[in-house]
């Protein structure tokens, strides 16, 4: 199945090793990008196809080499600026899909859970298994808090509430991250 | 009215004993926090054990663990909550398996957890004397 992204279609695959992810981005001819390559020991092999719709059949390759723990990587499409985010372990990486480069990419300090995207406010929000952090769509980290694992989140309003697993709920505006009084 | 009386100057001399004392008082300290930690950790051993709730990746990754643990069998028995008590109590006590000090703080523990049926690599994150979550990996990696 594709999903449509500007000019783009995005067909995801799965692969059981590295070899048969490799075999698949050797027939990228516009090239491929891998990601995760420095974790240690990667046991999921992913590849997001991407083929402009309007000139032949032609594939730019992103590949995602991932430790599992039960989880598995996340895209987000951002398609004001032609990025395509994704979320794996402990990173997330932006790319311009136009360019076929990584705009960006940021390093987070526990397992990447889902991105939870405030259209209105040009903000992102990761949820990471103890943090959360807040991006814009230029990847700039606007600020990051954690504590424990977190077991809940809820927008309210300018407001995210966050639940832990051993510790006092919090409250946070979106904008500044800022400790908020319920 | 004795009673009272009784009481105030038992409380006096518990006071001067423990002022004359400062050991004593560290020791008390020190006791407390560690039963502050075991309790701590009693309740992570729900995450580890696949009884998680909440999120749906909170719960995938709770029962990931479990299976994990079963894997190698650790069942979730009193015994082997015991056991894996005692064996995080020894990480915490351990300074030679920091493998990471994080920009945050939180120190990454490495260790070795043997079942019945085998190992896992375990990395604990710790936010000073408190345990936050685990990694568990198949031993052959």
């Amino acid at each position: 199945m594709y999903l449509t992204f500007n000019n783009y279609m995005i067909e995801f695959k799965e692969y059981s090793n590295q070899q048969e992810m490799n075999q698949c981005l050797k027939q990228c001819d516009l090239g491929s990008i891998i990601l995760g390559q420095e974790l240690p020991s990667p046991d999921q092999f992913y590849v997001a196809m991407i083929q402009p719709q309007t000139s032949g059949l032609h594939y730019l390759g992103i590949g995602i080499y991932a430790e599992s723990y039960g989880l598995k990587p996340h895209s987000l499409l951002l398609p004001q600026s032609n990025i395509l985010l994704f979320g794996f372990n402990n990173q997330v990486v932006g790319i311009n899909i136009n360019q076929r480069e990584i705009a960006f990419k940021i390093n987070l300090n526990s397992l990447f859970y889902y991105f939870l995207p405030i259209p209105e406010k040009q903000i992102i929000l990761i949820v990471q298994e103890l943090d959360i952090v807040a991006i814009n769509e230029e990847g700039q980290e606007l600020w990051r808090y954690g504590k424990d694992v977190i077991t809940e989140t809820s927008l309210n309003g300018d407001n995210i509430q966050l639940n832990f697993m051993d510790e006092s709920p919090a409250c946070l505006n979106i904008i500044s991250g800022e400790l908020v009084k319920v | 009215m004795e009673s009272i009386i009784i009481n105030r100057l038992k409380a006096k001399y518990v006071l001067k004993f423990l002022l004359t004392n400062p050991d004593l008082i560290t020791c008390l300290i020190v006791l407390d926090r560690q039963n502050n930690r075991q309790t701590k950790i009693a309740q992570k051993l729900n995450y580890l054990f696949g009884q998680a709730s909440g999120n749906p990746q909170t719960i995938i990754r709770s029962k990931e663990m479990l299976r994990l643990l079963e894997s190698v069998g650790i069942f979730d028995t009193a015994e082997n909550r015991n056991y894996l008590l005692n064996y995080l109590e020894n990480i915490f006590y351990d300074e030679t398996n920091i493998i990471e000090i994080q920009t945050d703080e939180r120190v990454i523990k490495d260790s070795l957890l043997i079942g019945k049926q085998g190992a896992l690599r375990m990395q604990t994150v710790w936010s000073d004397d408190k345990l936050i979550t685990f990694f568990l990996k198949k031993g052959d990696n």
